[in-house]
């Protein structure tokens, strides 16, 4: 029991307060006390970096036996992969950066960041991506590990 | 840690299963009397065109490092695939 909450209780034991203003004053020390509730999906600590993309297709359409994808991509290769096209010539890297709008994806080779690569890492972390097609016969997972 | 073992495994439609075990390293030792002139001529075409050599080995060494760990299994009616880099 906290001290003002005491003080309260004292004042109505005391009769300087009626049974009403006690109530009142008591929802008052509620509302005003922020609520801290801890939340259960995270646990506290450093976030842990996704080291894997990982991406799992199943396919039951054929009705026969199903079609199984499994695929673990090092975030390492996509780093490397990223640092590797940063580094390609101005000649070359027109003609890509043209290709890639025409593809609807306006991208900048140029313009690409180490720390970019870096902040897109850390929150593959949230990535989540279901796909269920087809009455629950295609079933698609993307998500970083 | 560059990778040291490739293992692929392919069962095609006819039943016939293939499977490797493939110890990179003595890849790696194998390609180096390739490798080194490679790497000499493209660092000098390299500086020809204004970029540093060793950003480029750098980033090179990287994308081999970021292999391992790398798997794909694909697993079809007719035909199963399955590679791992370790």
């Amino acid at each position: 029991m906290n001290e003002q909450r005491q003080q309260i209780l004292q004042m109505l034991a005391e009769g300087k307060i009626t049974p009403q203003e006690a109530d009142r004053l008591l929802l008052a020390l509620e509302e005003s006390a922020p609520v801290v509730v801890p939340s259960p999906e995270r646990p506290e600590g450093p976030r842990a970096v996704p080291r894997y993309l990982r991406v799992v297709v199943d396919d039951t359409e054929d009705g026969g036996r199903a079609t199984k994808v499994n695929i673990r991509v090092p975030l390492q290769l996509i780093r490397a992969g990223v640092k590797l096209a940063t580094l390609l010539p101005e000649s070359a890297r027109g003609p890509v950066d043209r290709a890639l709008s025409e593809g609807g994806v306006p991208f900048d080779l140029s313009k690409v960041k180490t720390s970019d690569v870096e902040e897109l890492i850390e929150h593959l972390a949230d990535l989540s991506v279901d796909v269920d097609e087809k009455e629950g016969k295609v079933k698609v997972r993307i998500f970083a590990e | 840690m560059i990778p040291f073992l490739l293992v692929l495994r392919i069962r095609t439609d006819r039943g016939r299963t293939i499977r490797l075990w493939v110890p990179l390293i003595l890849v790696w030792v194998l390609l180096l009397p390739i490798a080194i002139p490679a790497v000499i001529v493209m660092c000098l075409l390299v500086v020809a065109r204004g970029t540093r050599p060793l950003r480029i080995l750098a980033t090179g060494w990287r994308l081999l490092r970021g292999l391992r760990g790398l798997v794909i299994d694909v697993d079809a009616p007719d035909s199963t695939v399955y590679l791992k880099i370790i």
